[in-house]
């Protein structure tokens, strides 16, 4: 085992703290707009905060990690196109600086006011179900982990990890947008100090010169070229290209930041300085990975070698502040998720197969309902859940099954006066057919007919959902322009 | 060291960087910020509330 006394007492300060925190905040979450987006009060350094710590959370570390043991430095190249996508939307405004001028709380709002409540109810509902299996297999990577770290067997690790899933279910349930951002900003100077402390150790143990020669004798110039990596490629790029920006703009847990911001132009830069920490974000989880790689060599399980570094090469003492960041980054990033997929379950699933909304308590009551059934959701799947390919393409297929319809609804609901609610359809099923089929047909690739083979290449079905989505808002817009005559938007005066 | 691999040390160093730092930058200053949060939702709630 390598955790000490001096670790455990760390520990278990930083969960008491973040408990005792998460729970006064309820004091201050008195309508609905207070629990949902924090009363739209937050300023620029703390919505950098919070953005920040729910974008990190450990299962960002475990599968970046993996990304650097297994593919060398050929993967740096994903931070790079996320920092490129987040500081675009960031500087440009692109679909955030409309979404909180609108005043919306959830993304599905938006397509009642330019199309209808049942693209609402049908967005919502895609939203959720993308949205919660992407989150599904957090919990499981948290466990590898922690095991690594610690140095401990499974057994012990499912009871650590339903200790605090059960503190985030409760402090979320009790105060919403308030408690996370609160906590957040708490977990986000936790987990940054963590992440230095294993930067230094991992520099101090393993030398720059036999990282350089393990990536150029294990991968060769696929460790160093992300275009001669098979794992990656052309076709990889500009999927992930399209899926950060649309992530960018669209991913409920992220955008809720700029709907929580003072006023869109906060909104604009919360998004451009979180967008430039992205680089940073993926390349340093990657460079333990590949610091792993140089330490152990390869034919390690390559989600468990990054932990094991760490483990190994941080020393007692400072390994409690570690695994305190590790958690504060993983209840920061559960907490902002199961809000975002709670709120949308009540306000775009539930309240929108009735004509009229719910009342604010009552939303806000079912709200918490979902969060706890969220919670017990993730326990269960993250268990017996088997992932395929690699984490990562997991979560961005995951979540291409939402953001490829979105982005067609939201872009160009907001900027093409032709968009209908027939396209919306289109363009939200049509987004959701490629990551769904990926995700049903992957485990019988082999009993595929050779000509279907392609729907089984994870890189392919992400960037076919971005096209199919955009086609079928193109193609069905136009040619429903007399049947469904589209409605335009209207902006509410700021105050 | 291959010049591949220089390439990319560099950038996660100048990644790390900026990563690091505005971090500290947002850790001083997210204070005042959280405080401006906490007063306008006090200034905010009814005296009823209060």
């Amino acid at each position: 085992m390598n955790f000490g006394t001096i670790d455990w007492i760390l520990t278990v300060a930083y969960l008491l703290a973040s408990v005792a925190l998460g729970i006064w905040a309820k004091r201050y979450v008195e309508n609905l707009a207070g629990y949902m987006v924090a009363g739209r009060k937050v300023k620029v350094s703390l919505g950098i905060a919070t953005f920040v710590a729910t974008e990190l959370g450990t299962v960002t570390y475990v599968y970046y990690g993996e990304l650097g043991y297994v593919a060398g430095f050929s993967g740096f190249i994903i931070g790079i196109l996320a920092m490129i996508a987040y500081t675009l939307v960031g500087r440009t405004g692109f679909i955030i600086e409309n979404l909180r001028r609108l005043r919306v709380m959830t993304i599905p709002e938006f397509y009642e006011l330019r199309y209808s409540r049942k693209v609402r109810l049908l967005g919502g509902i895609i939203l959720f179900l993308g949205g919660v299996l992407n989150m599904g297999i957090f919990l499981k990577f948290d466990g590898i982990f922690l095991s690594e770290v610690m140095g401990f067997g499974p057994g012990a690790l499912a009871i650590i990890m339903t200790v605090m899933l059960l503190i985030v279910v409760s402090y979320t349930i009790l105060g919403g947008m308030f408690s996370i951002v609160i906590t957040d900003f708490m977990q986000f100077v936790v987990l940054a100090f963590g992440m230095l402390v294993a930067t230094i150790a991992v520099l101090v143990r393993v030398d720059l010169a036999s990282i350089s020669t393990a990536v150029s004798t294990t991968l060769g110039s696929s460790g160093v070229d992300p275009f001669a990596n098979p794992r990656f490629g052309w076709t990889f790029v500009i999927w992930i290209f399209v899926s950060s920006l649309a992530a960018g703009a669209l991913w409920q847990p992220g955008t809720s930041k700029a709907l929580a911001s003072e006023s869109p132009e906060v909104a604009k830069r919360v998004f451009f300085w979180t967008g430039l920490t992205f680089a940073g974000r993926a390349m340093i989880p990657m460079f333990w990975g590949v610091a792993a790689l140089a330490f152990f060599g390869p034919g390690l399980s390559s989600a468990a070698a990054m932990p094991r570094l760490l483990g190994a090469v941080v020393p007692p003492g400072f390994l409690g502040l570690l695994v305190a960041g590790m958690l504060a980054a993983s209840m920061s990033t559960y907490s902002a998720y199961m809000l975002a997929w709670s709120s949308v379950l009540a306000r775009d699933v539930i309240a929108c197969t009735r004509p009229k909304d719910f009342p604010e308590s009552t939303t806000v009551a079912i709200t918490r309902v979902v969060a706890g059934v969220i919670g017990v959701f993730l326990l269960v799947f993250g268990l017996w859940y088997q992932i395929p390919d690699t984490a990562f393409q997991y979560l961005y297929v995951t979540g291409a099954m939402y953001t490829s319809g979105a982005l067609g609804c939201v872009a160009a609901g907001m900027y093409w006066r032709k968009a209908n609610n027939v396209g919306a359809y289109a363009s939200l099923l049509m987004g959701a057919l490629a990551p769904a089929g990926f995700l049903m047909l992957e485990k019988s690739r082999d009993a595929l007919p050779s000509w279907l083979t392609f729907v089984a290449d994870v890189n392919i079905a992400g960037i076919l959902s971005f096209i199919l989505a955009a086609l079928g808002m193109i193609i069905g817009s136009l040619a429903s322009q007399r049947t469904s005559p589209p409605q335009q938007l209207t902006y509410p005066e700021q105050p | 060291m291959t010049t591949g691999a220089l390439f990319w040390l560099v950038l996660f160093g100048v990644a790390a960087l900026v990563f690091f730092g505005i971090a500290l930058i947002v850790a001083i200053r997210g204070v005042s910020d959280l405080r401006y949060l906490l007063d306008a939702s006090e200034r905010s709630k009814s005296p009823k509330e209060k």
